[in-house]
């Protein structure tokens, strides 16, 4: 099934290691999301960021996938967006939370220059980001999608 | 061959085999053709090989050879298309573009008793086309010659009686000064056609059992027939003339990781028996460690035809394989794209049926790394649809070496592979 709309999604290292294993149901889960968004002809962004970690955690299945979506012309080159309000954002964080949210703050910059939307496995930071986004100061909606709670139906109605 | 030779640059094809609609591929330098079984990958070139084999037979076998040296069909109800709940197609339409921007289109229709008739020839470019069909008057075949704009002038045409002929699988124009044809001048529609037909290579996928020895051949540049039966003859040849491509063979082959050594060796006057090196690299005092070709694995004995086909093949001459990459290992699949791609730039037209993803993704890195400019290769998908038509979509490769929208299904196989894999062991897992 093809989408009516091509949306350009960001997509976490978390999913790329989990569809390389054998964690049942979450990996199956993240197989059958990353085929079905070579399926339904959406395309990914990989900023130098979320690179560097989807090489440190590809395995075959990730790395084969990976590259029919380049040789598709599915991931198209994209800078991300600098936010630069993210000490304010700490503030009423946890130190752990702080940790977190630096760390994943690429997966947000990146939806920042996309189309809003990160495909995660992760509901830490989603969680993290929801206490808050208002000072962090991103200039679109971000949406969040779990392969294993959200399933593909997340993706196909995007 | 001249230094500019004529060369195809399109073939199209309609009422063949499972080609009912018509079908056309650019051919590039390098010209991928891939697809499923079946698909019409081998029938979008049967045509052009069926036009091969009726010029080079040895008799006028009339005006299509049906069961030659490169294809072998023994009626042609075999060749025409049939879709289901429909009538048997009666008319084949083959059509050819050239370098020189001249298109050529020759019909032929399912002949009452057996075989063909070739009905018509229609030559074409940007201005003045020309269509001839049998048994055309001379007042017709002057019409048409003037209104084509043809390069005789009006007297010269006038004055002549003209006619049309058969010559094999295409018609021409004869003038004589009377009815006995003295002084005759002919304007022969396909001339720039037949050198590229005749000079056309092809190796079949199957390239027969390695053989203790081979048959001597007079060699090129024209190869008549499949070029498997000149392999060892080439081989001779380069010896004797110390020819700089033997080592340019034994590099290829080397790097493809089959032998580092290939050698003719006359048998008798009629024989040549090939010997390969025993090891894939050379090694001290390994010179005379060869062996018959008969000794070594199938993938050097089906691998060697392609390899010194794309070698000896002149710039512009259309080397036509058919799944090169067969009996190879993934390892020699990925290099012999590198034997592919230096023909290509070589200005040779190579092109290759596969079915290897390897050899195509290593296509793709070649344009991505630059060695390969994105206009010297063409990619055509071919698929059947429900009906069992047959359909081509192009792609080209962008710079990156991508193709962007093109239904290649190689990854959707692999993924598919590997995800079955995964979740058996994870299913597996989750029982336990």
């Amino acid at each position: 099934m093809k989408a009516k709309q091509s949306k350009l999604l960001v997509v976490d290292a978390s999913v790329a290691r989990s569809a390389g294993e054998t964690e049942h149901p979450v990996s199956a889960c993240c197989r059958e999301s990353l085929l079905a968004i070579l399926s339904i002809c959406h395309r990914v962004v990989l900023t130098e960021a979320i690179r560097q970690e989807w090489h440190r955690h590809a395995s075959k299945f990730t790395r084969k996938w990976l590259v029919s979506m380049y040789a598709k012309k599915k991931v198209p080159s994209c800078k991300e967006v600098q936010l630069n309000c993210v000490n304010n954002a700490c503030e009423g964080l946890s130190s752990g939370e702080q940790e977190a949210l630096r760390k994943d703050l690429c997966l947000i910059e990146a939806a920042c220059a996309a189309d809003g939307i990160i495909v995660t496995r992760d509901d830490v930071i989603q969680r993290i980001w929801e206490k808050c986004r208002r000072q962090l100061g991103v200039p679109k909606p971000i949406r969040w999608i779990n392969p294993v709670t959200d399933g593909v139906q997340a993706l196909e109605q995007l | 061959m001249g230094s500019q030779p004529d060369t195809i640059t399109k073939i199209a094809v309609r009422g063949f085999k499972s080609i009912a609609d018509e079908q056309e591929i650019e051919l590039r330098p390098l010209t991928l053709l891939a697809g499923a079984n079946s698909s019409g990958k081998s029938s979008i070139m049967q045509p052009i090989l069926l036009l091969k084999q009726t010029l080079e037979a040895p008799s006028d076998p009339g005006p299509l050879l049906l069961d030659g040296p490169n294809v072998h069909f023994t009626s042609a109800d075999q060749l025409l298309s049939r879709l289901p709940g429909k009538k048997r197609t009666l008319d084949l339409r083959m059509k050819t573009r050239l370098s020189s921007g001249r298109d050529l289109e020759v019909v032929f229709k399912r002949a009452k008793g057996a075989g063909f008739d070739l009905t018509a020839l229609e030559s074409s470019r940007d201005v003045g086309n020309l269509r001839i069909v049998p048994n055309m008057s001379h007042d017709e075949i002057l019409r048409v010659l003037i209104e084509s704009e043809s390069q005789l002038s009006t007297e010269s045409l006038q004055g002549r009686l003209w006619s049309v002929y058969r010559e094999r699988c295409f018609l021409s124009l004869r003038a004589g000064e009377d009815r006995r044809l003295l002084s005759v001048t002919t304007i022969s529609l396909a001339g720039e056609l037949i050198p590229c037909l005749q000079a056309l290579i092809h190796l079949p996928g199957l390239r027969g059992n390695p053989r203790r020895t081979y048959p001597k051949r007079a060699v090129g540049p024209f190869f008549a027939g499949t070029f498997d039966d000149y392999v060892a003859s080439v081989v001779a040849q380069w010896q004797s003339d110390e020819d700089p491509r033997l080592s340019l063979l034994g590099a290829s082959l080397e790097d493809m990781g089959l032998t580092w050594k290939v050698e003719a060796q006359p048998v008798d006057d009629t024989q040549v028996e090939l010997r390969v090196g025993r090891l894939p690299h050379a090694g001290k005092g390994e010179e005379r460690d060869l062996v018959n070709i008969a000794d070594v694995g199938v993938g050097m004995s089906q691998s060697l035809p392609v390899v010194v086909a794309l070698v000896a093949a002149e710039p512009g001459q259309v080397v036509y394989l058919e799944q090169p990459e067969i009996h190879l290992h993934p390892r020699a699949q990925r290099r012999l794209a590198h034997v592919l791609v230096d023909a290509a730039i070589r200005g040779v037209i190579v092109v290759a049926e596969t079915h290897s993803s390897l050899l195509l993704r290593e296509v793709q890195t070649l344009v991505a790394t630059g060695k390969l400019a994105t206009d010297k290769v063409k990619l055509h998908w071919f698929r059947r649809q429900e009906d069992g038509r047959t359909i081509v979509t192009p792609a080209d490769l962008d710079e990156n070496g991508a193709f962007g929208d093109w239904p290649e299904d190689f990854d959707e196989v692999e993924l598919d592979v590997e995800r079955a894999y995964l979740d058996a062991v994870e299913r597996k897992g989750a029982r336990e």
